[in-house]
């Protein structure tokens, strides 16, 4: 299973932690993963490519991709936050938390 | 920027049996169709040795246990009870 954990302030995203395998079929056909990763590293390319905020990204590993705003996020940073929320809560509805949980937690 | 890798979170080694790279396409096993694809009567889903993935609605099962659709319409991979998968096919109203 994918653990994602959400780090929120005032309803502002300021650090996202992701660990572990989906698990949902072998490597190289595991949609759910391909899922996860796709709206991952895609929102980090964004945050890096459309936006001035600043990014603190852990190195990334094989289950283990890591990333926070240590100045604090934009509207377009915001903005890419709530995409990335959305689309990862849809995956955990429609596959389950076997294979993707999601936990925010404010601080 | 990062590298798109699409199996970042994937098993480092394959679960339970599996087949080896991405050889002639004959002899590749697994899912032929993708989930949410539209396709038609009689496509082939998914190749298996046993019941890796189970035969959902409008899916049948051949003698070598490949799944193919039975009806044309949009095909899901569901969860079958606790850890199972199974493919189900569900027929697109047409508004003609």
């Amino acid at each position: 299973m994918i653990e994602i954990s959400i780090f929120q302030k005032d309803d502002k995203t300021i650090r996202v932690k992701s660990k572990g395998h989906a698990g949902y079929a072998d490597k190289g056909q595991d949609i759910v993963c391909a899922a996860v990763s796709v709206l991952l590293i895609n929102t980090v390319n964004s945050l890096d490519r459309f936006t001035e905020d600043e990014i603190l990204l852990s190195d990334v590993k094989s289950g283990d991709l890591e990333f926070s705003f240590p100045k604090g996020s934009s509207h377009d940073g915001d903005l890419l936050m709530k995409s990335l929320i959305l689309g990862l809560k849809e995956i955990a509805k429609e596959y389950g938390e076997e294979y993707i949980s999601l936990k925010f937690q404010e601080v | 920027m990062l590298k798109m890798n699409l199996q970042l979170f994937a098993h480092k080694k394959g679960m339970g049996s599996t087949k080896n790279g991405r050889d002639s396409e004959s002899k590749r096993l697994g899912a032929k169709r993708a989930d949410g694809q539209y396709i038609t009567a009689g496509s082939v889903i998914y190749k298996q040795r046993g019941t890796r993935i189970h035969p959902g609605n409008n899916v049948g099962k051949g003698g070598d246990d490949t799944l193919y659709a039975k009806v044309s319409g949009v095909l899901r991979f569901e969860r079958k009870g606790r850890d199972r998968k199974q493919a189900s096919v569900y027929p697109v109203e047409s508004n003609s």
